[in-house]
Formats: C-alpha cells, sequence, structure tokens
C-alpha cells in the first residue's frame, strides 16, 4: 500500500515575497495547481491514502472557492482517501458538511483508521487536548502505526507545540507532522521516525529550497522517501561584492555567482565592503537579473569600506568627519555606514536623495 | 629637515640633472616650461611614490611623467635629519607600483629607518595633504576681501575651490533632511507617506469589516443550503411518487393500447367469413395481375401500325396479279442492262467520223475510189518509163567504160625521180655542210627545199588532170533517143496523176503515193460499208429489248422514262409488300399469344379468390389492393398487438411495478415556490460571497502596501535621522577641525605677523575666527582695507603658520611657484624682505620667471 504524507497547502494564503499583484495570483494558482497535480500523482502511483497534517487552507475561515476546490478535488477521487487533519490555521471553518466518504477527518481526540495492517490515528491539537494526548494514546504494537500531529516538534508540551520524547515508545511507526514549512525526518525512538513534509510550494524567501511530499510504501517495512514536487523553488543566495569598483562589475559577480534555474524565485543578498555609493543598487540589479529569473530580489547589506589608517593623515573635513563618525558610539554600525556616505556624499556637493 | 641635493636620471622631460639645495633659498628663474611642476612632483614622488597605472585612469602622476625617451624612471634626493643625512633612491615602473624599487641610504649604507611610506613617517601626512600645504602658487595667497581666511581655513586643507564646503554640505543635507520632514508645517515625504497609511488602514479596515461580515454570510450560506438540501428531499420524495404513479399510468396506456389493436384486427377480419387470403394468395394475386398489366400493354404495343397496314393494302393492289420473283427481275435487269449497252453502243457508232486523213483522202479521190483502168494505164506508163530508163543507164554505162579504157600519158616520171633524189642530196648536203660552213649548208638545206615542194606540187597538179580527162559522150544519139522515150512515159504518169493533185517530180514514187492512196481510200470506204450494217443491226435488237422491258413494267403501273430507275421502284415496292405482310403475320400472332396469357392470369386470381368466396369485381386491381391492405393491417395489427403487450409487460418488469399505489399525487407548487425562492436568495448570498471574496482579495495586495508605506515610512524617518547626524557630524567635524588647527595657527600667524610688522612696518593681527586686522594711524583697521601686498603677505603668513602646525614633527621645505608674480614693485620689494627673513627659518625653494621677481640680490 502506498501512502502520501503532505501539509501547508495554504490554500489561499497570501504571497509574502512582496511579488508584483499578477504574479502573486500567479502563484497563488500555482499553489492550487500543484496539489492538484500531487493528488494525480497519487492516482497514477496508486496511492490509497493522503494524509494532510494541517493547515490544508491558510484561515480559519477559508475562501468558498477555495473550500470549493479542495472539496472538488476529494470529491473527484473518490478511489483514493483524504485523512484531513486540521492545523493551526485551519482549525474552525475548514471541514463541510458534505458527506463524502474518502474524506476521513480527526478531532480533539485520538481517532483512528485502518487500512489492513495500517492504522492511522490523529488528533488536532487544542489548549484543552495539549497536555492529555500523550498519555491517550494508544498503538497496537502488531500493527504499522501512523500518527498525525500538526505543531512545533520541541522538548515541552504547549500551544502548537508537540513534546517528541514523550511520544518515544508509543508504538508510532511513522510521525506524520504538519507546520514546519521543510521537510526534515528525525528519528523518534527505535522503532519510529517523525517526519515534516513540508509545504508543497513555497511562498516567500523564508521557505525557501525544495518543497514536496513523502511518499510512503508500508508493504513489509516501513519506506518513505520525499518527492520534490514545487512547480518553482525559492531560493536566497548571498554574494559578497567586495573590492567590486562600481555597480557594473558588482552585477557582473553576482551574476557569476547564480547557479539557481530560470523558473526559480531569487532573493540575493549583497555583503562585503565596497568604496563606492549606490543607493539604488538593489533596484539596478533586480532589473538586470530580473530577465533571468521568475522572480529577483535583491537586498543590499553592504558596509562603506573605510581604512581607519588613512584618516590619520588626512586633515581635511571629511577627515575629520569620518573620524568624528566613527568614534560616535551612539551610533549603530549601519548608522555609521549611512551617515558616512550621506556626508561625503554631500561634502563632494551631490544630493543625498535617491 | 632640510633638502641637500638631488638627482633626477628621468622624470617626465627632465633628464640626468643635478640639483643642489641652500639652506635657506633655493632660487630657479627659468622661463615657463621648465618643469617647476615636475621638479615639485619628483619631491614628493621621493617621498610618497606614486600611484599604480588604471586602467580606467586617464592620466595619473605615473603615466604623466614617465619619461618620454624612455630610460630609468625615477632618482635620487639626498635630505638631512636629526644631524644625519639620508638619500631616497626610487625608482619607478612603468605601469605597477609592486615593481618599483625603493631604499634609503644613511651614509651610503642601506638603513630600514624608513619604509617606501618615507614622506607618512617624516611627516605625518598623506601626500595630498602634504602637497597641497608645501606647494605655494600665486593664486593661493591672493586672497581678496571677499573671501575671510576663516573660510579658507578647510580649503586649504581640504584642497577644494568651493569657498564654503561645509556650508553647500549642510545646505544639501538640510534641504533632504527639510524635504522629508519641514521644520515647519506638515508637508514633506514623511507626513505624506503616514498619510498613505492611514488611508491604506482605512481600506484594509474595510476589507477586514466585509472579511468579518462573510463569516455571517457564509453561515446564512449554509443554513440556506441545509434548508434547500431538506426540500429537496421532501421534493424528491413526492416527485418518486409521482414518478410511480406515471409510471403505472404508463403501463395502463400501454395495455390499452395493445387491446385496441387486437379489436382493430376483429373489426377487420368480420369483412372476410371465409378468411381473408394468405400474405402469399395476395403476392400470387398480386403478381399475376402485374403479369396481366404487362400483357395487356405488350398486346397493345403489338397492333400492326395503321399507316403500314395502309401502304400494305396498296402494294396488294399493285401485285393483285403477283409480284415478281428475284429470277424475273434480274432477267429483266439483264435486259435492261443489254438496252442500256445497245445504245451505248449504237451511240458510239453513230458518234463516229472518218479521220483528218481519211478526210483527206476522201478529197483527193472526190468520194469515188480511181477506177481500175486509170489505175493500169498509169502503171502501164510507169513501167514504160521504167524501161526507157533502165536502156539509157546501161547505154551510158557502157560509154562510161569505153572512156576509161583509153591509155594515160606518162611523161615526167623519171624526171620527177630525179628531182627528189637531187633535193635530198641538197637537203643531206645541207645538213651535212651546217656544221663546218653554216651559210653554205643553210642554202643546200633551203635549195633542196624549194626543189622537193615543186616537185610535189606538180605531181599532184598532173593526177588532176587525168581525171577530169575521162566523160562518156553525151552527144551519143542512142543515149539521145532513150532519154526522149523517158521523157514521154514521164509525160503520161504525169497527165494521169496531176487530177489526184500529183505533182509527178519523180515518176515511180509519185506512181507509187498514188498506189497506197488509192488501196488506203478503198479500204476505207469497204470499212464504212461495214459498220453501218452493224449500227442497223443493233438498233433492231435495241429496240426489241425496249418494247418487252416496257410492257413488263407496264402491268406493275410504273412508266418506261427509265428503265433501270423503274426496275428499282418495282424492286423497292416487291420488297416492302414482302416486308410489311411479314410484320402484319406476326403481330397478329403476338396480340393472339398475349392474350392467352392474361386469360390464364385472370383464372389464376378467380381461382384464390373463390376458394374465399369472394367474386371477382370489374375494378379487379381496386380490389386486389383492398385485399392486399385489409390482409396487411391484418398482419400489422396482430404484430403490433404482440409488441405493445410484450413492452408493457417488459416495462411492468423493468420498473418494478408490482403493486398499484393508492391515492394521487400532492401538489408541489407551493414547495417548488418556496424552492425557487430559496435557491434565490441563495443566489444572492452566494453573490455576494463572491464580490465580498473578491473585493477582499485585494486585502493582500493592500496589506502588502501597507507593509511597503511603513517600511517607506520608516526608511524616511531613519534618512531623516540620518541627516540630521550627517548634519551634526559635519558641525562637530569642522568645530574639532577649528579647534585642533585654528588656535595653534593663530598663535603661530602672530609669529609670523610678528615678521611681516619687521618687514613691512605694520602690525597685523587675527582673532578666533580668523578675522585679521592691523594698526594704521593708532587704529585697528579690518582686512578690507588691506593692500593687495599687504594681503599676500598676511596669506603667506597664514600659510605657513599652517605649514607650522601641520607639520608638528619635521618642517618640510617649501615650494613657491612664482606667488608674487601679481605683485607691483613696491610690494614686491616688501614680500622680498619678508621671505629673505622667512628663509632664516625655513628651506625654500623659489621659482619664478622674470628677473623681477628673483629674491636674493636684494
Amino acid at each position: 500500500m502506498k501512502l502520501i504524507h503532505c501539509a501547508d497547502i495554504h490554500l489561499g494564503s497570501k504571497m509574502e515575497a512582496r511579488l508584483p499583484r499578477e504574479k502573486a495570483e500567479e502563484r497563488k494558482k500555482e499553489v492550487r495547481a500543484t496539489f492538484q497535480r500531487m493528488v494525480q500523482y497519487a492516482a497514477q502511483e496508486g496511492v490509497t491514502a493522503i494524509l494532510l497534517a494541517g493547515d490544508v487552507f491558510d484561515s480559519d475561515r477559508p475562501f468558498k472557492r477555495d473550500k470549493e476546490f479542495f472539496y472538488s478535488v476529494v470529491r473527484n477521487n473518490p478511489e483514493i482517501d483524504f485523512l484531513y487533519l486540521r492545523g493551526n490555521h485551519d482549525s474552525l471553518e475548514s471541514y463541510t458538511e458534505d458527506d463524502l466518504e474518502n474524506l476521513k477527518t480527526f478531532g480533539k481526540e485520538w481517532t483512528t483508521y485502518t487500512y489492513g495492517n495500517v492504522r492511522i490515528t490523529g488528533i488536532e491539537l487544542a489548549p484543552e487536548n495539549a497536555a492529555s494526548i500523550y498519555s491517550t494514546l494508544e498503538l497496537d504494537p502488531d500493527r504499522q502505526n501512523f500518527v498525525m500531529l500538526h505543531g512545533q516538534a520541541d522538548s515541552s508540551r504547549g500551544k502548537d507545540r508537540i513534546h517528541i520524547a514523550r511520544l518515544g515508545g508509543k508504538q508510532i511507526d511513522y510521525l506524520a507532522l504538519g507546520h514546519i514549512h521543510s521537510y526534515s525526518v528525525n528519528k523518534l525512538d527505535d522503532r519510529g521516525v517523525y517526519v515534516y513534509s513540508g509545504c508543497l510550494e513555497g511562498r516567500g524567501f523564508d521557505e525557501t529550497g525544495e518543497k514536496g511530499f513523502v511518499l510512503i510504501e508500508t508493504d513489509g517495512e516501513i519506506r518513505h522517501r520525499f518527492i520534490p514536487f514545487a512547480c518553482r523553488t525559492i531560493e536566497e543566495v548571498t554574494v559578497d561584492i567586495s573590492d567590486t569598483e562600481d555597480s557594473y562589475h558588482a552585477a557582473q559577480r553576482v551574476r557569476a555567482e547564480l547557479s539557481a534555474a530560470p523558473d526559480h524565485m531569487i532573493r540575493v543578498n549583497l555583503t562585503g565592503e565596497i568604496a563606492f555609493d549606490n543607493d539604488s543598487l538593489e533596484k539596478e540589479l533586480e532589473a538586470y537579473l530580473a530577465p533571468e529569473y521568475y522572480f529577483v530580489s535583491v537586498k543590499d547589506k553592504t558596509a562603506r569600506k573605510i581604512d581607519p589608517d588613512s584618516l590619520a593623515g588626512d586633515v581635511s573635513l571629511r577627515g575629520e568627519f569620518i573620524r568624528t563618525v566613527l568614534q560616535n558610539e551612539t551610533y549603530s554600525e549601519t548608522e555609521r555606514q549611512q551617515i558616512i556616505r550621506a556626508g561625503l556624499r554631500a561634502l563632494r556637493g551631490e544630493s543625498v536623495e535617491g | 629637515m632640510r633638502l641637500i641635493n638631488g638627482y633626477i636620471e628621468n622624470f617626465g622631460t627632465i633628464k640626468e640633472t643635478e640639483i643642489s639645495f641652500s639652506g635657506g633659498i633655493t632660487e630657479f628663474c627659468r622661463e615657463n616650461g621648465y618643469g617647476k611642476t615636475t621638479l615639485a612632483t619628483f619631491l614628493k614622488a621621493m617621498f610618497y611614490g606614486l600611484p599604480a597605472a588604471r586602467k580606467n585612469q586617464k592620466f595619473n602622476d605615473r603615466m604623466h611623467f614617465y619619461p618620454f625617451h624612455g630610460g630609468k624612471f625615477g632618482g635620487s634626493l639626498t635630505f638631512e635629519k636629526g644631524g644625519k643625512q639620508y638619500r631616497i633612491e626610487r625608482f619607478f615602473d612603468k605601469g605597477s607600483g609592486a615593481k618599483d624599487t625603493f631604499a634609503v641610504y644613511c651614509g651610503g649604507t642601506p638603513t630600514e629607518e624608513f619604509g617606501p611610506e618615507i614622506g607618512k613617517e617624516l611627516f605625518g601626512l598623506d601626500e595630498e595633504a602634504f602637497m597641497r600645504t608645501i606647494f605655494i602658487t600665486a593664486e593661493q595667497i591672493t586672497m581678496r576681501s571677499n573671501g575671510s581666511i576663516s573660510a579658507k581655513l578647510n580649503n586649504y586643507v581640504d584642497h577644494t575651490d568651493e569657498v564654503n564646503n561645509f556650508d553647500t554640505a549642510k545646505e544639501i543635507l538640510d534641504k533632504a533632511r527639510k524635504n522629508l520632514k519641514p521644520d515647519r508645517g506638515n508637508g514633506g515625504l514623511i507626513s505624506g507617506q503616514q498619510d498613505t497609511i492611514r488611508e491604506l488602514n482605512q481600506q484594509i479596515e474595510n476589507l477586514n469589516r466585509i472579511s468579518d461580515a462573510l463569516g455571517g454570510k457564509y453561515e446564512r450560506s449554509e443554513e440556506l443550503r441545509k434548508e434547500i438540501a431538506g426540500l429537496e428531499v421532501q421534493e424528491k420524495q413526492i416527485r418518486d411518487r409521482s414518478v410511480l404513479l406515471q409510471k403505472w399510468e404508463n403501463y395502463d396506456g400501454r395495455v390499452a393500447a395493445y387491446q385496441k389493436e387486437r379489436q382493430d384486427r376483429d373489426a377487420l377480419l368480420k369483412q372476410y367469413p371465409q378468411g381473408i387470403p394468405t400474405t402469399e394468395e395476395t403476392e400470387q394475386m398480386q403478381a399475376a395481375w402485374n403479369q396481366m398489366t404487362v400483357l395487356r400493354a405488350n398486346r397493345e404495343a403489338a397492333a400492326f401500325d395503321a399507316g403500314k397496314q395502309n401502304r400494305l393494302e396498296e402494294l396488294a393492289d399493285v401485285f393483285a396479279e403477283g409480284y415478281p420473283d428475284d429470277i424475273r427481275l434480274e432477267q429483266e435487269a439483264a435486259k435492261i442492262s443489254d438496252i442500256e449497252r445497245l445504245g451505248y453502243e449504237i451511240g458510239s457508232l453513230q458518234a463516229q467520223k472518218p479521220a483528218e486523213r481519211q478526210q483527206k483522202l476522201a478529197e483527193r479521190f472526190d468520194g469515188h475510189a480511181p477506177s481500175d483502168e486509170v489505175k493500169k494505164n498509169i502503171e502501164k506508163n510507169v513501167r514504160a518509163y521504167q524501161e526507157a530508163e533502165a536502156a539509157w543507164r546501161s547505154a551510158n554505162h557502157k560509154a562510161e567504160e569505153a572512156a576509161l579504157q583509153q591509155p594515160e600519158p606518162k611523161k615526167g616520171g623519171k624526171a620527177l625521180l630525179f628531182g627528189v633524189l637531187a633535193a635530198a642530196l641538197l637537203i643531206a648536203g645541207g645538213i651535212f655542210t651546217l656544221g663546218t660552213r653554216t651559210q653554205a649548208g643553210v642554202a643546200l638545206l633551203v635549195a633542196g627545199l624549194l626543189l622537193l615542194f615543186g616537185i610535189g606540187f606538180y605531181y599532184i597538179l598532173g593526177r588532176v588532170r587525168a581525171i577530169t580527162a575521162v566523160r562518156p559522150d553525151r552527144t551519143d544519139e542512142n543515149l539521145q533517143q532513150l532519154r526522149q522515150q523517158m521523157e514521154e512515159s514521164r509525160m503520161l504518169v504525169k497527165q494521169l496523176l496531176v487530177p489526184y493533185g500529183y505533182e509527178v517530180e519523180n515518176v515511180e514514187t509519185d506512181a507509187a503515193f498514188f498506189r497506197k492512196d488509192a488501196e488506203e481510200y478503198e479500204e476505207f470506204l469497204r470499212h464504212r460499208k461495214e459498220t453501218a450494217a452493224v449500227l442497223r443491226e443493233k438498233e433492231d435488237a435495241c429496240r426489241q429489248l425496249k418494247t418487252e422491258a416496257a410492257a413488263f413494267l407496264k402491268q406493275y403501273g410504273l412508266s418506261a422514262d427509265d428503265f433501270s430507275r423503274e426496275l428499282q421502284k418495282l424492286r423497292s415496292m416487291r420488297d416492302e409488300y414482302l416486308r410489311l405482310f411479314r410484320e402484319e403475320k406476326e403481330a397478329r400472332e403476338k396480340r393472339e399469344q398475349y392474350a392467352k396469357q392474361y386469360q390464364a392470369r385472370l383464372e389464376d386470381i378467380q381461382e384464390i379468390l373463390s376458394a374465399y368466396g369472394l367474386e371477382l369485381l370489374p375494378d379487379l386491381e381496386g380490389q386486389l389492393k383492398r385485399l392486399e391492405t385489409d390482409r396487411s393491417e391484418c398482419d400489422r395489427l396482430k404484430n403490433s398487438a404482440d409488441t405493445l403487450e410484450k413492452q408493457a409487460e417488459e416495462y411492468k418488469r423493468e420498473q418494478g411495478l408490482s403493486a398499484r399505489p393508492d391515492g394521487t399525487v400532492p401538489d408541489l407548487r407551493e414547495m417548488e415556490e418556496r424552492l425557487t425562492d430559496l435557491r434565490k436568495k441563495s443566489a444572492q448570498i452566494e453573490r455576494e460571497i463572491a464580490e465580498d471574496e473578491r473585493e477582499l482579495e485585494k486585502l493582500e495586495e493592500k496589506q502588502n502596501q501597507l507593509a511597503l508605506a511603513e517600511e517607506t515610512l520608516e526608511a524616511y524617518k531613519k534618512k531623516h535621522r540620518i541627516y540630521r547626524e550627517t548634519i551634526e557630524a559635519l558641525k562637530t567635524a569642522e568645530e574639532n577641525l577649528k579647534e585642533k588647527y585654528v588656535a595653534p595657527v593663530k598663535t603661530k600667524f602672530q609669529h609670523y605677523a610678528d615678521r611681516i610688522e619687521a618687514a613691512l612696518g605694520e602690525k597685523v593681527t587675527m582673532d578666533r575666527d580668523f578675522r585679521i586686522s592691523f594698526e594704521r594711524g593708532g587704529e585697528n583697521r579690518g582686512d578690507g582695507h588691506l593692500s593687495a601686498g599687504q594681503y599676500t603677505a598676511c596669506a603667506l603668513c597664514f600659510r605657513l603658520a599652517l605649514i607650522d602646525n601641520l607639520y608638528e614633527t619635521e618642517q618640510p621645505f617649501i615650494i613657491m611657484d612664482d606667488p608674487f608674480v601679481n605683485l607691483d614693485a613696491q610690494h614686491m620689494e616688501n614680500v622680498m624682505k619678508l621671505v629673505r627673513l622667512l628663509a632664516k627659518e625655513k628651506q625654500i625653494i623659489y621659482f619664478c620667471c622674470h628677473e623681477s621677481r628673483k629674491l636674493k640680490e636684494a
């Protein structure tokens, strides 16, 4: 038997990457399309059940159209069971009254669905059961036990937190978790593992890397592998542009260091000390790289290169100004950089606005 | 520190040049272009090196002073410091500083007391500041009253041309700061951004209200959905019952339908008490009827044509006595052929005409052949003539022979022989003597030849005379008589032949012509007689044949105008008669046959009908059609009834109609109205939800805009703070600069001002704001009252004071590049005093380009 473990679809979620409106809309459609593709994949692979470990919807009160989309997918794939456990985002109004035989839901108490030797047990975390779930969980050691939860793996109990250690020794073979948006596998105890499938599609630059779901095979020993499935990857790259002479050379260096695929969303963090001023460096680089990627965001985190030794012999107002700023401890490092840049520009007679 | 000497190996335009520096003033009075800047840069380069050549830098000092003619680029400089002499030796690469060589020697020994940045180590200043301070030009000390020394201080140390560098920077920053937030009023970017944020917050609040209301709409939608679903269940139950009743009604209808079919069939069968013919029989009858129809049509089609009948009767009249058979027709045809042939032959004979020869003969003999008597006379006279001629010829021959038998005279024969011999001898002698005696030879030869020709001529003449001498004697009497007879005979013949047109030149020939012509003409006359007899015979035969042919044709009513045409006509008529006669017979036989077959089919039908007690009706076709229709209808009704019955039972089984429900279907109208109303309300709320959700799609964008606006506001605020702090930092820096440099500069200025007093006789002072004043006539006067010379002296003092303060550890040399070029002679004299005074304390390298500005001679 095959199962799919996925979580954090976040249907209806807004895009966090400050995308232009058209691209944000496109990404929302891509999130839905990827979910639909995953179900299609499940049908083709003969998957018995899809374990949705929380946050299918981004909101407690999802848009009607998002619910209709989700339940339409469920309704139109009757050969697949959808085991839908609600998370912290969709804990209230995600269910519909539709009587869908292949939609299996959970509640505030442990609920189990059996598929031959496989038992899938889950509970939706709430303040009232946060402490009790550990003691009330009872599993048959002779079965293949899958447990579904949504929360942060932790070493203590609490809201949206799962005390991993306390689930050890509970005869769990595979703890299917949701809430963390990156794939990870960790040992639970001698018998089982706890797995975050991560989200299906990254939404912002805080959700970088490959996204997808976990395909599980239960015949004999339980085997599972991560299937990268997102239609595009979000990537964050840090490029040190120290010693570049100007924005042209800085752009060349950034371009040389990028190796992402063209359909990726890229965040480029510029670091290092540079000797030139360009307040519009971020925008220039974004414009320069935009044709090569789906979306590019550039953050200038560089510092103005200052040689303290060279200042010692500079008896000018410029030298005195820089020394004054550098000696002022009330400024943060960033402020120092900004003040020096502004002061030097002004001393050159250049506008500081830009 | 003091410069001792220098050696420029190669530097710019200067090459292999040694320079010595004195302790006070080292003066170079050279024209422009000598290389003062080159020398000054050389001195700087010795202390500070040269910057590396950069690709994107157009022209820096390394590139600028790279020797024009190549060679080792650099040189050495010896100076004294702390009682020790040092020599800096630097050589430069064309491009890279890494390839430069640098060494410092102390007393001829390399020392590591100083590194490559020896300038910085010695003077504590970077190279820019160094150059700015030690290099004094006319421009730098020609200050007018419009620029205060105070304002210039920063410029001196900052090396800018801007009078108010600090003020400009402060103004720029202030403007930027006020652009973000003015000191007064509500304008500025920050305020604008705050407005934007307020507006966005308002919009988001509105959207959130929509979002909040959406929950209620979802609930209402759900309630409506549930209510509609409940009513739909009820409606379905009622409709199901209604459908069941409708199904029973449907079944009843089906039963009634097949029963009706059976009743109709029974009613139809009542018309046939003894039964109705089977389908096969009706088909048989119909087939028989079809055949009858065909037979009737065939019989009608076989009728003999009236036109043909008339023609047949006409021809029967013509051949009432019988028609000629082919043999007879052939006989008649042969006869007509003979008639035609005879006609042709008669025509040919009649058309025959005598030939031209025959016509001429007829004319010669005047239409009658010469009589035998005439012919005999002619022959008799011709023979007489021939005999007379023969006799004459014989006599003449004898006379000739007699003449020929007389001997021929033989004179001259031997003479000729001798002559020939003589000629031969002469010719031979001539030939023999020709070789020895030419003239004699030739003469003999000519004589021989002439003799030979003469002999030949004589001989030929003799022979001719002999021949002409042999002639018969025409005067012989016998001959004369014979000749007479001949003439007489000829005349007689001529008399007979001339009437027939002969000339009679030659008796025998003309007689022969007459004989032949007479024979030919007689033959012609005989032939013409024979032809006339044949013609008569043929004409008789032809007439007889025509009479017979005309009689034959007449019995069939045909004329004798054209036997062939009429006979052909007769033949056609006979053939047509025979053909029509045959056709009429065949048609008659066919019609009889069709009539028989027609009757047989009719009897077949009658047989079948009678078996069912049915009589044959006059409208047999209609009767058969009705029968077939009834038969077919009867079968259809049976089949239809059976099929409908089967379908009804199948329907009952399929629909599971086991027990008929009681009662009637309730009225659904009220429920449907309620459902319609609820669906409308549901659709309305769905529309509202869709619109709200569409509106809420803007929420994300608005939130993004708000976040961006807040970020921007934060950035503006930060910038505002940064600008403010930058202004403050600049102010502090300026204060620090003043604090650090101004007071010492003032003290030093006063030091030099004392020298001015010594040199110029006027006491100059400087307040804390670098304002210069001087005493004149017991009054303190501001710098606005300074003359150009006084001002230059003050500026120089200020510069020197500045140098003293900048170079705390080691005082450098000063390079003066014709600084007093703008002074008149009086001021120049005073300033010179001052410089000479200063040179006691400082090493001055003084450049000028005119004798009038030299220092030392004074």
